[in-house]
């Protein structure tokens, strides 16, 4: 494998807030980075940084060996930056916008063209992009957003939450495209705070909260403690005031309860078999069941077991 | 840096305030001032005379409140920062912004001249007086774009800029007497009038068109250029593509 972009014990503090915090991670040529954590976590400032806009108190990066401080203009032309912040004209079509960009990665002429008309078409915008973007939906302004990014084929695509705020449809869209820019061999950098979105897409991840790497590794690494755990969502008619009984029952690992005590969940050991159990000494209790589940180990867990907190409130 | 510069005077063409302030104002301002004071003048130098070379100086004054928007306008910022993230410099960025302001604004601002003189409202000089007047008002003009850019990178922010040279600026026109004669107010208002800086620049303009005098021009134009180029070199230290 080789290795595209190293980032090594990369730091940056606004005054005494410590936004990205000894952060290493690498990326390999040809896979989807995921970057998950939440908001706050440092993933906009790391992006930031590694698309050369945002200077760093210490660190450092390479990319393909190569000191990104020393070779910005270099580092630059291969990357493809989406931000999370929507950036382009909002006055010129969408196609003036995509060449406009595009030609300041050194395309010309029939080249430029070519690339435009590719990365409306792999947006699916090519039928208004002679449409001003500030008459689009958010969703498309989001696939606008991407196209501005790819035209000029980076080597590394870079995207920060690029999914927020839109339509289920135009969601799934943006995610079956980053993963076929990813067969046709661009590398990816994808960041997000929907761990759904990283388990569908990414091939290895990086988990961040308070600026800090808190977990590394592919999806099946990351739940391999949890293969042998089963999750049991189960929702009651009343509010249960006691469940510490079900501590008793063999297996049970962990009981949490949402904040009106009407839904539990309790974190068993696969083996146990112990739903029956469970169940019973529900009832036996005088609970009545309206709805039960069982959830497999995600990436939400590995969060909240490494933090105490959930990715999103 | 074509393509750069292309797109800032195309942004600079989206805003119809910016259009109509360097193509209609200046006729506007010296209709309506030649107007109001046309009594006050007499007949080898009328009150368009007068108000056509002050207004086009104001102008070229208040095109400092240009670069700002060039540089920052919110319509514009985040088109702006994905420029950042290509492989082009600092240098290119904040210099094609400057070169696209001062095209721009200059473009109009000849042709508000060639208009004015054309239509013989206004004279401007005469030969090659005509053209030392154009060159003085145009290397006035690389300082006021240059300043506006400096003020608004060490502020940081767009309006607020505009709102503080804007204010500046028309006190001191009001009080320098571009506006209207402000002498009648009393000995105490022309002492104020002479002292503002703004109306020595004026005189000098006037004293070329009709004194055929071009003492002291290389030191004015010298000096000029030399505080633009100080206040390019503000903008370079300054000039932050992300806010
Ligand atoms: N421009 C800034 N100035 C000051 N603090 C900032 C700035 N940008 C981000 N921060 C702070 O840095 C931390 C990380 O923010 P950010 O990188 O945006 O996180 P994320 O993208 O993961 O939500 C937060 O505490 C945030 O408040
Ligand atoms: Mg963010």
């Amino acid at each position: 494998m080789e290795t595209l972009l190293e980032v090594k014990n990369l730091s940056k503090s606004y005054g005494n807030n410590l936004a990205v915090n000894n952060l290493s991670f690498d990326v390999y040529t040809g896979e989807i980075l995921g970057l998950l954590g939440p908001n706050g976590a440092g993933k906009s400032t790391t992006i930031t940084i590694l698309s050369g806009l945002l200077s760093y108190n210490s660190g450092e990066i390479y990319f393909l060996g190569k000191d990104v401080r020393k070779n910005s203009k270099q580092v630059k032309a291969n990357l493809g930056i989406v931000p999370q912040d929507i950036a382009f004209y909002e006055e010129i079509s969408a196609y003036q916008n995509v060449k406009f960009f595009a030609s300041l990665y050194g395309l010309t002429g029939n080249t430029l063209e070519e690339r435009v008309k590719e990365a409306l078409e792999f947006v699916g915008l090519e039928e208004r992009k002679n449409e001003k973007p500030k008459t689009y939906s958010g969703g498309m302004k989001r696939r606008l957003n991407i196209a501005c990014a790819i035209a000029h084929h980076p080597k590394l695509l870079i995207l920060d939450e690029p999914t927020v705020g839109i339509d289920p449809q135009s969601r799934n869209r943006i995610l079956d495209a980053i993963q076929t820019l990813r067969n046709q061999g661009t590398t990816v950098i994808y960041t997000t705070h929907y761990m759904e979105e990283i388990e569908q897409i990414a091939d290895r991840v990086v988990i961040m909260d308070k600026g800090q790497k808190i977990a590394e590794g592919t999806i099946e690494e990351l739940l391999e403690d949890y293969n042998n755990i089963n999750l049991y969502c189960i929702t009651l008619e009343k509010p249960i005031e006691d469940f510490l009984y079900l501590y008793d029952i063999p297996g049970v690992r962990q009981i949490t309860t949402d904040k009106v005590k009407k839904r539990i969940k309790i974190e068993t050991d696969k083996k146990a078999d112990n739903l029956n159990k469970i169940l019973s000494k529900l009832l036996e209790k005088g609970n009545q069941i309206q709805d039960m589940t069982t959830e497999k180990g995600n990436l939400e867990m590995v969060f909240l077991d490494l933090t105490g907190k959930k990715l999103r409130d | 840096m074509r393509v750069l510069i292309k797109q800032d005077i195309k942004n600079l063409f989206s805003n119809p305030v910016t259009i109509l302030f360097c193509s209609i104002y200046p006729l506007a301002l010296t209709l309506l001032f030649g107007f109001l004071f046309s009594s006050q003048y007499g007949e080898m130098v009328s009150s368009y005379d007068f108000y056509g070379i002050a207004m086009m100086y104001y102008i070229v004054l208040a095109a400092s409140t240009i670069t700002p928007i060039t540089f920052m306008e919110k319509r514009l910022q985040k088109g702006n920062e994905r420029i950042a993230y290509a492989p082009v410099s600092k240098v290119q960025i904040y210099g094609s912004k400057l070169l696209a302001t001062y095209l721009f604004t200059a473009g109009f601002f000849i042709l508000d001249i060639l208009v004015l003189q054309g239509i013989h409202l206004v004279s401007f000089g005469s030969g090659v007086y005509f053209w030392l007047v154009l060159l003085l008002y145009l290397v006035l003009l690389f300082f006021t774009i240059s300043f506006g850019g400096a003020i608004c990178t060490i502020i940081q922010n767009q309006d607020l800029t505009n709102k503080i040279i804007g204010a500046v600026l028309n006190t001191l026109a009001i009080f320098s007497g571009i506006f209207f004669p402000i002498s009648n107010l009393g000995t105490w208002a022309d002492s104020i009038s002479n002292a503002i800086p703004l109306k020595w620049l004026l005189n000098t303009i006037f004293q070329i068109i009709y004194d055929q005098s071009i003492q002291g021009y290389l030191g004015i134009v010298v000096i000029t250029m030399l505080l633009g180029g100080i206040c390019v070199g503000i903008i370079h230290k300054k000039y932050k593509v992300i806010s």
